[in-house]
């Protein structure tokens, strides 16, 4: 392992201790269960490894579609250079977006199910067939890189030959992908916090993703350079700038325009923990990278950059979280914050990111000319100074908008017990019997045609089966008698004894009403 | 909660991240690449064909006042590289040609150049005091040092070379350093072991060779005055 000359000891030491925790709660999971690592439930079944690990990890792979879609199809050709390690994030990001699943699902050996159970009418159905269809394209599109390496010609000239249908395929799937994550909250209205909760949630998704998958362009940039002093391509990489303030611009108009139409706006500024949490989000990840990056200054600036990008990329990793957790927190009635082990598993997968992102830059061709830093020609004194140095002013202007989002932050914390004891209870409400009456839509009547042996058919009254005091469907639609496939009036001859205990027998055992055994010509109407 | 613990969690990393770059940077453990630089082929830049310049590579531009401005040359400009301070003449002083006229000091060791003209120093560039880099791009226009108002111009002038001359003596000065070059100890990441291959020597190649060479590069090619004749 020679990698790791230019990082030394610190965080290499870090890594393994995090491997090592990571690897004892992954055994503390798999054979204890989500109960024995996780401080899930089944009131809060959606924690950290929902919220960041797959939402986030997703949405920090963007950068993915966003780049290809700019150079092959819109074909602006300055950005191929950054091209190959946007799609290696993208890449690792789904394969870490995978292995989070894998943790996260009750039965992870049935990831496969949605291969052959189709279930077209649920979300959760084209999240499957997104992830698994675009990590495919992501593969391939990476694979050249892969191939260069080994100087496979031809498998290279394929692939070649492919790179549009490929590329296209990929921006429609992620695009896909993006906002269906934010469909996937489309359907708890009653449990996420108005704030958050909103019909344009895919598409809050999807510009989100726009914006951070060049933030995230930006930000590995970055990380490159620091680990192995690539060269940074700053006239690109400030173009992005331009790009994330154009998208966060449709955002916050957006944002505002739903938040206002809904009814909502005026709830962001009471003093309430979401409300609070929301406009650190907001100051965090849209206002204050958007006021930074307006500025050619710092968006020219080395440091600028980098401030402004960290800020998007944290800001939209508190809004994923936001949706995912701290707007469900109310309505769910408890109080989740993740256990270690659920946290060291986090950290693992992020850890594992980072040095397969060093393996890979290592190892592949990613950088096209793999050059070195150049150092800039030295400074020539500049004779008219600007009033205020570019690094101060990103600092201060970088460091109100953090520490203000951070004060929204801690104070919305302060007003978390009442905010949470304050959301409408649905358990809490009376039933309005005398209204449910009137709306009551009784299916009509259920004629079974005679069997063998019968004495005759038996028809069905819902009507005479109904407790017209508190009408309720689930005392026989939930165990006995699930919704039956009934094609037409007419039911299907019975596979199976309708006399026994888990059937009409259930009620009709002689003491909450008749017998099913005894009183044969109640039922059975010749 | 969640959201703002993951939140300070990643900017802890950040932070903690800076400082084993600092300290890595303290212990002198990030072994830092020799940083290239880029070069300019020193054959194809020019003079301003007006300007004169004096074998001590200082250069002289007329005034129809009779004022003169004068420099440093590129040539010794881009051969010394990093000028730490530049040690201006007195306004006032009467000097006379090949006198000591002003200096810059590079690493505490010092470069003289003479004086091109006969005169008196009417102004200097302050500028060059605080921000002794001035000159680098434009050693011709930002880079002046003083003014002098010349006595025995016409007499003087004669010594000085202007245009096709200058080009010629210029050319003849980079291949004479050339050869100055292949006889010292040049480290190898100024370049200096490609040169006889044709290779050019970077900007500031001085700042790599050892004091004899300093020496001896401001007594052969600056014309300096031996320590003893100050």
């Amino acid at each position: 392992m020679k990698w790791s000359i230019r990082r030394p000891g610190f965080w290499r030491l870090v890594f393994l201790v995090i491997l090592g925790a990571g690897l004892y709660s992954t055994i503390v999971r798999f054979t204890g269960g989500l109960g024995a690592s996780t401080a899930l439930s089944d009131a809060f079944p959606w924690g950290l490894w929902v919220g960041f690990d797959v939402l986030c990890g997703v949405a920090l792979a963007a950068g993915g579609f966003t780049l290809s879609a700019v150079v092959y199809i819109f074909n602006i050709e300055r950005f191929r250079p950054i091209v190959r390690p946007t799609i290696l994030t993208a890449f690792l990001g789904y394969l870490l977006v995978i292995v989070a699943l894998l943790f996260d699902l009750g039965r992870p050996y049935r990831i496969w199910h949605p291969l052959v159970m189709w279930n077209p009418h649920s979300v959760m159905f084209e999240v499957a067939w997104c992830v698994m269809l675009y990590t495919t394209v992501l593969a391939l599109e990476f694979s050249p890189m892969v191939f260069e390496r080994l100087r496979l010609e031809r498998p290279l000239r394929i692939l070649h030959a492919l790179t549009v249908p490929l590329v296209i395929l990929g921006v429609i799937l992620s695009t896909l992908h993006q906002s269906s994550l934010g469909s996937l909250y489309l359907i708890v209205p009653e449990k996420l916090h108005p704030l958050w909760y909103s019909p344009l949630l895919p598409i809050f998704f999807f510009i989100s993703a726009i914006a951070l998958g060049c933030a995230m362009t930006i930000f590995e940039s970055f990380l490159s350079y620091r680990a192995f002093r690539k060269r940074l391509e700053i006239a690109l990489l400030a173009d992005l700038g331009k790009v994330i303030v154009v998208a966060l611009a449709v955002y916050l108009v957006l944002k505002v325009q739903d938040l206002a139409g809904r009814g909502a706006l005026a709830q962001a500024f009471e003093p309430t923990y979401e409300a609070r949490m929301f406009l650190a989000e907001m100051t965090l990840g849209v206002i204050g990278p958007m006021l930074l990056l307006s500025v050619r200054r710092i968006r020219t600036d080395h440091f600028g950059l980098f401030v402004s990008a960290l800020l998007v990329v944290l800001g939209f990793i508190m809004n994923r979280l936001n949706v995912s957790i701290t707007g469900m927190e109310a309505s769910s009635g408890v109080s989740y914050f993740p256990s270690w082990t659920e946290l060291s598993v986090t950290f693992m997968i992020v850890a594992l990111g980072f040095a397969l992102f060093g393996l890979a830059v290592k190892y592949l061709p990613i950088f096209p000319e793999m050059e070195r830093e150049v150092a800039p020609p030295p400074a020539v004194a500049v004779l008219r100074r600007p009033w205020m140095g570019t690094t101060p002013l990103v600092l201060t202007l970088g460091g109100i908008f953090f520490v203000g989002a951070l004060g929204l932050a801690y104070s919305g914390l302060l007003h978390r017990e009442r905010t949470l004891a304050s959301w409408p209870r649905l358990e809490e409400e009376e039933p309005n019997i005398a209204e449910g009456l009137e709306r009551l839509n009784i299916p009509p009547d259920v004629t079974f045609p005679q069997g063998e042996g019968s004495l005759g058919p038996v028809t069905f009254r819902h009507a005479s089966h109904i407790d017209w005091e508190r009408p309720d469907c689930t005392v026989c639609h939930r165990e006995p008698f699930r919704i039956l496939k009934i094609k037409g009036s007419a039911p299907s001859p019975p596979a199976r004894d309708w006399h026994d205990a888990r059937h009409c027998g259930r009620c009709h055992d002689g003491k909450t009403s008749f017998s099913a055994h005894e009183e044969c010509t109640a039922c059975h109407q010749p | 909660m969640v959201a703002l613990f993951v939140i300070l969690t990643i900017i802890g990393f950040i932070l903690v991240d800076s400082v084993v770059q600092w300290a890595e940077a303290r212990q002198g453990r990030t072994a830092r690449l020799p940083a290239l630089r880029p070069t300019l082929a020193f054959e194809t830049t020019s003079i301003p064909a007006g300007l004169f310049l004096d074998e001590g590579h200082t250069w002289v531009r007329l005034e129809p006042s009779g004022r003169t401005f004068i420099g440093m040359d590129e040539f010794a400009r881009r051969a010394i590289g990093r000028v730490d301070a530049v040690e201006l003449p007195k306004v006032g002083a009467t000097v006379r040609r090949g006198d000591p006229l002003f200096a810059i000091t590079q690493e505490g060791r010092r470069a003289v150049f003479r004086a091109p003209l006969d005169g008196v120093v009417t102004a200097v560039n302050e500028t060059l005091t605080r921000h002794p880099e001035a000159g680098r791009l434009d050693p011709y226009e930002d880079g002046w040092v003083c003014t002098l108002m010349p006595k025995n111009l016409a007499a003087h002038l004669r010594h000085l070379f202007v245009a096709e001359e200058a080009q010629a003596w210029l050319r003849c000065e980079i291949e004479r350093f050339k050869e100055f070059l292949t006889w010292r100890p040049v480290p190898p990441a100024a370049l200096g072991h490609v040169l006889q291959d044709g290779g050019q020597w970077t900007d500031g190649v001085l700042e790599a060779l050892d004091e004899a060479s300093w020496e001896e590069f401001t007594r052969t090619f600056l014309r300096s005055p031996r320590p003893a004749e100050r």
